[in-house]
């Protein structure tokens, strides 16, 4: 699929990738990440599942527009219907930071909140930082969803690992963006907790039709509430050369 | 953004203050150090220009010094103020307030001052005029005495076994400043220190009444004609010249001795003259030489040489230059031409004032002036005139002794006492001077000046030298030290907020992943940099202040009003904080630029 002819039609992939590639050297080590196709529409769940190490972060890390990919046929964004979407390489520092800034929510598996900011100015961070006011409805019924309506005056130390995870969710909803990236988002809470978290998740995310990447080892977790789920293929070129390959794991 | 990266250091309180107390640590004493260079320098500085002591040239001998010598140094652009002083053993005197009991007096030393003397004015008194006084502030301590009060001067003196005072009161208009003089003084016009130094000779004053001689000028002669019926034995002749003064000895024929003379001797005397070629002498010598020739019934006939004056005839516009003849009166009795009118033993004082003339000269009124001497203080002499045949219209002829004293007036300042008919020694010249430059930069010249002319002199030149020359080691010792502070505290700053931002890291990344970039996220560092460096400026110079304070509390003593010995003008204080804020965005950005090239991932999953 072209630029053109996306540009021309209504985007159903938000984001299109096509013969992405990545390679990392630590010192003798050398790891490549293959992506040969990564397709996602438009309010779709995914999960990204692996081992660590297979590369997981590092194709979320790309996706976020953290990393340039070493080779790349097709890059494409369109995550903000119906404005035109991008090569991502012909974007420059700045218009990366604007597309995350505006487009993108992240949650981080320990959260990532800003420890001397109270809960509430960590979740209207993103606000601020797009000039959107710092309230509206629906951060307030995000935040009653969560539960977390009683944290919003305390610093992010005095919460619960969960209820820290809650508000880094609350955080990259926040500014109502079309994308969500989440890191291992219930890597640190106990399984019943890391439940809740995900149904609430996936109920917030459904309601207000956002695209969901969500990376994680544990696919048990995650398979019930994703669309699709991808996984990788390890394969060891040599001692020190590994390839990992993304592919679709069919569900089901 | 402000309100992040204040947010984020109000949080991290503990730290934000750990790093303002080390960049405070490094900066304080940079600060303590400047403002001591600052200070002391200054001081040093100050006080040498504005003490007008430090622009004194004190001569280190004694020479004598006649007063047109003072008018040229005067005249002198380098020379603020110059006094003549008299010889430091006649400026002491004994001082006590007229009211309290005279047991209470302090011997005290008397300055000259005069008009402009920047030791007196530079130092809060006013210069006093005749019967006024200003004291040191030792001198006021010793005697008790204030502004307004009226001290009574005892001038001392012995005359044989006796102890002579003569008395004076001085009202006390000023008191000097302690850095003015040490010494337990007292500053007058010179011409009490002059009558002071009279009275201490023994002479009298008659502005005080203060009792003693008056100080009579006395003869000088170039040489003396030894007359005689018979020639003098050659034996004789020769040991005229021994311990007499006279050096040279010589029989000229009449026709050249009239010459030399002035006036005839008869032919059938005999003649010798003895003359001296060196200084003119005085009537010891005379007496020496009759000692001499006692028994061959010699005639003596005092000579001086070629003498000039400028005679003014009473009455009349006739101004003209003459010259003046020694006639002995003893020439009367070998009967010498003209003949002297006067007779030996009369008063010598009061017909010293006649002189034989020209008839034309004398005119209806037989009166004239003399004047002697071309310098600026001619001495003028009121003449009898008495015509006389013989005397030449260009020549008039006086008592050999009159002669004499009148040669005295060109080696001497004299004057004439109308009153008395009597010639007076006036004041020769003077044992010293005080001198002051214009400015610290004249001190070395003048300095050079008068070395040049033999006289050597003390001055603060080498004071002035010493305090260039540490100022300049100084200067170069603090730039070592502050060199070394600096990069210290450079190093110190950098890493600091390095560090700082280095432990951010996860934070920045954050923000970085909530796409803040380039700018944005750069203001962050750097409000904090500056934060950091501004309180920890701000501290410091607190710190600086309150040492500041304390050290010039501990040097108090040593301080004049408005001195400090630790200061720091405003500019360099702005200066040093605007350079401190501006390496601590220095160390900021470094940091920051190299967390950029981190990927904001590693830094994300790091921990």
């Amino acid at each position: 699929m072209s630029t053109t002819a996306k540009m021309a039609s209504p985007a159903v992939e938000v984001i299109d990738l096509a013969g992405v590639k990545k390679r990392r050297e630590k010192g003798d080590q050398v790891f490549e990440l293959h992506v040969p196709e990564f397709r996602i529409k438009r309010g779709e769940f995914i999960s990204i599942v692996g081992e660590s190490g297979c590369g997981k972060s590092t194709l979320l890390d790309m996706l976020g527009l953290l990393l340039t990919p070493t080779v790349c046929q097709r890059f494409h964004y369109s995550v903000r219907h119906p404005l035109p979407g991008a090569d991502i390489e012909r974007l420059n520092a700045p218009q990366l930071a604007a597309i995350r800034r505006r487009d993108m929510g992240y949650v981080l598996q320990s959260g990532g909140l800003l420890p001397f900011l109270k809960v509430r100015d960590n979740i209207r961070l993103p606000r601020r930082i797009n000039g959107l006011a710092p309230d509206s409805a629906a951060v307030t019924r995000i935040c009653d969803r969560l539960g977390i309506a009683g944290q919003l005056p305390k610093l992010p130390a005095f919460l619960s690992g969960g209820q820290r995870q809650r508000v880094a969710i609350a955080r990259a909803l926040a500014h109502e963006p079309p994308l969500v990236l989440a890191d291992e988002p219930t890597a640190a809470v106990d399984k019943l907790t890391a439940r809740e978290i995900r149904d609430t998740f996936k109920e917030l995310t459904a309601q207000m039709g956002v695209t969901v990447i969500v990376v994680t080892h544990d696919l048990d977790l995650m398979l019930p509430v994703s669309d699709r789920a991808f996984t990788f293929e390890l394969v060891k070129a040599s001692g020190s050369h590994t390839i990992s390959t993304c592919v679709e794991k069919p569900i089901g | 953004m402000l309100r992040l990266a204040l947010a984020d250091l109000r949080h991290e309180w503990i730290l934000t203050a750990c790093l303002m107390l080390a960049i405070c640590a490094v900066i304080a004493p940079l600060l303590l150090l400047f403002g001591l260079k600052y200070g002391t320098i200054e001081t040093l500085r100050h006080r040498l220009i504005q003490d007008p002591k430090n622009r004194e040239i004190r001569p280190l001998s004694s020479v004598s010094h006649p007063k047109e010598w003072f008018e040229t140094m005067r005249s002198d652009t380098q020379v603020a103020f110059v006094t003549p002083m008299t010889r430091q053993i006649a400026s002491s005197v004994a001082m006590w307030v007229r009211e309290s009991a005279p047991d209470s007096k302090q011997d005290l030393d008397l300055i000259p001052t005069g008009d402009g003397d920047p030791l007196v004015l530079e130092n809060g008194a006013p210069v006093p005029s005749l019967g006024e006084c200003v004291l040191t502030e030792f001198a006021a301590e010793a005697i008790g005495a204030s502004v307004g009060d009226v001290l009574t001067m005892e001038a001392s003196r012995m005359r044989g076994s006796r102890r002579e005072t003569g008395t004076t009161e001085l009202k006390v208009t000023g008191i000097v400043n302690r850095r003015a003089s040490a010494i337990k003084a007292v500053f007058v016009p010179l011409s009490l220190l002059e009558d002071v130094e009279s009275f201490k000779d023994g002479l009298g004053v008659p502005a005080f009444n203060w009792p003693g001689d008056k100080p009579l000028a006395y003869p000088l002669y170039d040489g003396v004609v030894v007359s005689t019926e018979s020639p003098l034995p050659t034996l004789l002749q020769s040991r005229l010249r021994a311990n007499t003064g006279f050096t040279r000895i010589a029989s000229p024929a009449p026709a050249a001795l009239k010459a030399t003379l002035g006036y005839t001797i008869p032919e059938t005397q005999s003649n010798i003259l003895l003359s001296t070629e060196l200084r003119p002498l005085a009537d010891s010598s005379l007496a020496a030489v009759e000692t001499q020739i006692r028994g061959y019934g010699a005639t003596l006939l005092p000579w001086v040489r070629e003498l000039k004056g400028t005679l003014t005839i009473t009455g009349t516009a006739d101004t003209r230059s003459v010259r003046i003849v020694a006639l002995p009166e003893d020439g009367k009795r070998i009967g010498i031409l003209p003949e002297p009118p006067w007779d030996k033993g009369s008063d010598e004082q009061i017909h010293a004032i006649s002189a034989l003339v020209h008839p034309d000269l004398a005119g209806q009124l037989p009166s004239a002036d003399l004047v002697l001497g071309q310098t600026d203080q001619p001495l003028t002499i009121p003449l009898q005139l008495i015509a006389t045949e013989g005397v030449p219209a260009d020549t008039i002829m006086v008592g050999a002794r009159t002669a004499g004293i009148l040669r005295l007036a060109t080696t001497r300042p004299l004057s004439f006492d109308a009153s008395s008919g009597h010639f007076l020694l006036s004041r020769r010249g003077y044992a010293g001077f005080r001198l002051y430059a214009r400015a610290l930069e004249d001190v070395d010249g003048l300095r050079r000046f008068f070395e040049n002319r033999g006289i050597p002199v003390h001055t603060e030149a080498q004071r002035i030298q010493t305090v260039i020359e540490m100022d300049r080691y100084l200067t170069l010792i603090f730039w070592l030290i502050a060199t070394v502070g600096i990069g210290g505290s450079m190093a110190s700053l950098i890493a600091s907020l390095y560090a700082s931002v280095e432990r951010k890291k996860r934070e920045l990344s954050v923000l970085r992943l909530l796409g803040l970039s380039g700018p944005r996220l750069f203001r962050f560092p750097l409000i904090q940099g500056g934060f950091i460096a501004g309180g920890a400026y701000l501290l410091a110079w607190g710190f600086f202040t309150a040492m500041a304070a304390v050290i010039n509390h501990l040097f108090r003593g040593h301080l004049q009003a408005g001195e400090s010995f630790c200061y720091l003008p405003v500019s360099t204080a702005i200066l040093a904080g605007v350079i401190i804020l501006g390496l601590a965005c220095l160390a900021a950005t470094a940091a920051l630029i190299r967390l950029a090239r981190i990927d904001p991932a590693e830094a994300l999953r790091d921990e």
